[in-house]
């Protein structure tokens, strides 16, 4: 057997270049969380919708900004963006990363990817309160972690599904965990694992997705196809 | 490898990510570590017998096996005798979660990041939506270190790191 002693040399001078932007989780859990948003707006534009990016003051932005923490939708703080989501027939639809939102038990929850119609989102900026829960449309817990998944993020899911009553509600990690898998199913909860880029899984959430699009789509727009 | 030098290597892994500040990843790994591993077990009668246990003796009538199959583990969850045992990780399991939580940082994070910026900063299949120049994140105080701007980060070291990882498991599986 050779020594493993060259390679983790190697490696010591190899991490550092890689990982210095995740030298926290929370800095893991940002990226992630602007992958699952990315692969919103992807499936808002395969469904032929009109996509443009807006800041919180409604000014169209090509600069993006994400919040670092879970925070109020209508906050100014920061030029914090969402993007618009038009599909032709239908009332506009906005998606926004890492906002609260109000549950059935009238507390906060937060919400890592939220798409939820204008309508309520302009309700939530021109009164500064958290948009309702019932009244959004799709819900997604975003989970990146190194190893597997705690049993620990499953229940605190199920809380918050049962508590915030959106029409859609998906938990998606880049990883695995036997005892999410088994929780979340037994309660028929929507769990998609192992999404990174170009798997299998992405295109199973995108199909999510595109599921909560179809069920809007049918009130507002019955004759849309997507 | 055998178990002293799994431990040694361990060592010096857990060194290398403690080093690059990857603290956070040694307790994630560390969490899942300590949860073990679940098992599935289904519990049967030790012994035939016409009387039924009493308080006193009841653990006795009874052992937790292995499932023989998944046909087997279905029916004893109808059934409602299948039970569930946690087994410590072996060393090398412990090494291979660790080496898993190397890849997922340094090889997965790094594509996932470059995969939102190309979403992000596409024009999307028809051209419709204006690509994004810039994709920040910021905190809703001034000057929060957490705050940074993400670029694709996708590099040959990406291809290095992933040699050295993969031959790292590949002497970890000998």
């Amino acid at each position: 057997m050779s020594s493993p002693d060259p390679l983790l040399t190697e490696l010591r001078h190899l991490l550092p270049g890689t990982t210095s932007n995740y030298t926290a989780a929370s800095k893991a859990y940002d990226v992630y969380e602007g992958f699952v948003f990315g692969l919103v707006v992807e499936t808002a534009d395969n469904c032929g919708a009109n996509v443009r990016y807006a800041t919180v003051q409604g000014a169209s932005t090509t600069d993006l900004c994400f919040r670092t923490a879970p925070g109020q939708l209508y906050s100014d703080a920061q030029p914090y963006t969402h993007a618009v989501i038009e599909f032709f027939g239908a009332p506009p639809l906005e998606a926004h990363l890492g906002v609260r939102v109000q549950g059935g038990s009238g507390v906060l929850h937060e919400c890592d990817v939220l798409v939820l119609s204008s309508a309520e989102a302009e309700l939530s900026r021109n009164n500064r309160i958290a948009p309702r829960g019932s009244h959004c449309l799709l819900g997604v817990e975003c989970k990146f972690y190194a190893a597997s998944l705690g049993i620990d993020l499953a229940r605190n899911f199920e809380g918050v599904h049962v508590d915030l009553r959106a029409k859609h509600e998906v938990f998606v990690a880049n990883t695995d965990g036997v005892n999410v898998v088994k929780y979340l199913s037994a309660r028929r909860r929507l769990l998609e694992r192992s999404v990174t880029p170009g798997s299998p899984q992405a295109g199973y959430l995108k199909s999510h997705v595109r599921e909560a699009f179809k069920s809007y789509l049918s009130i507002h727009a019955p004759s849309a196809l997507i | 490898m055998q178990d002293e030098e799994l431990a040694t290597l361990e060592a010096d892994l857990r060194s290398v990510l403690t080093d690059a500040g990857l603290q956070w990843v040694l307790d994630e790994v560390d969490r899942s570590i300590a949860d073990g591993l679940p098992q599935e077990r289904i519990l049967r009668r030790r012994r035939r017998t016409r009387a039924e246990p009493t308080e006193d003796d009841y653990a006795k009538f009874y052992e937790a096996a292995e499932p023989a199959d998944e046909q087997d583990a279905r029916a004893a969850k109808r059934a409602g005798t299948l039970v569930i045992t946690t087994e410590p990780y072996t060393p090398r399991q412990r090494l291979q979660a660790l080496l898993l939580a190397v890849r997922r940082i340094s090889i997965d994070l790094p594509q996932i990041e470059g995969a939102a910026v190309a979403i992000l900063g596409s024009t999307g299949p028809r051209d419709g939506r204006p690509p994004a120049h810039s994709l920040s994140f910021r905190s809703e105080a001034p000057d929060d270190p957490r705050d940074r701007t993400v670029t694709s980060t996708r590099s040959t070291v990406s291809h290095d790191l992933a040699r050295v990882i993969t031959t790292l498991e590949q002497l970890v599986n000998e």
